[in-house]
């Protein structure tokens, strides 16, 4: 399936990019971290950081589908 | 709506002036403000990014919360976003209450709970020509008062 991913803060200034397709199997918004987290070397692991589909905070196991956008966050710092 | 991101053009008396109601006795405004120092290295400028659609949904989200946990009026909260210089305005935030008690614990959650959770983060450049992503986690700055993470 196709879904769109975004990057933030130190995620996105270490894979390059803010947004990206990806064509993908991993059944759930965390397996698709850990898949694009071995392709580029984030240097977080998923556990480290905040996940979200479709404008919602998610946990891990959250499922993922075809026309999704996810988002990836390292531990947030405003204020 | 109730929290609001900023990229320069908000006007803060706008907002207070949203919260001045005859039926309050009470009104308490945080402000955070960009220091011009971190971890002994001096901050020439700083420069804050968002996931906007989400960091407004859970500003509204906790400004729902601090009108239901305590007995305040209504709330205002306002985050700047983009470059900012020391001594500009990177949060900003409003309580009023028919009391002043309520209105001091609804704005000290606030600030801790927009620092905790809501989808920002602050890009720090410094002096000496380097830059960080403030990391909170491990962040040991002795004058930081961080609440607790669940």
């Amino acid at each position: 399936m196709k879904v769109t991913v975004l990057y933030f803060a130190l995620l996105k200034q270490r894979r390059g990019l803010s947004e990206e397709c990806v064509q993908t199997d991993a059944a759930s918004v965390g397996g698709l971290y850990q898949e694009v987290n071995a392709r580029h070397g984030l240097g977080m692991e998923a556990n480290q950081i905040k996940l979200a589909r479709n404008e919602d905070f998610c946990a891990a196991s959250e499922p993922l589908a075809d026309g999704d956008t996810v988002a990836f966050m390292p531990p947030v710092s405003g204020g | 709506m109730r929290f609001h991101l900023d990229n320069g053009v908000a006007d803060i008396g706008a907002f207070r002036q949203e919260l001045l109601r005859l039926d309050a006795g009470g009104y308490c405004s945080f402000e955070g403000w960009v220091r011009n120092h971190h971890l002994g290295k001096d901050v020439l400028h700083l420069e804050y990014e968002a996931f906007a659609p989400l960091a407004l949904k859970q500003g509204e989200l906790l400004v729902e919360q601090a009108l239901s946990r305590f007995d305040i009026l209504d709330a205002r909260v306002v985050h700047g976003l983009g470059k900012l210089m020391p001594g500009e305005l990177a949060v900003w935030i409003g309580v009023c209450a028919v009391h002043r008690a309520s209105a001091f614990e609804a704005c000290r959650f606030l600030i801790d709970a927009v620092k905790d959770t809501v989808p920002v983060w602050k890009h720090e450049f410094y002096a000496d020509g380097s830059s960080v992503w403030v990391d909170p986690t491990t962040c040991t700055c002795s004058a930081h008062n961080h609440s607790d993470k669940a």
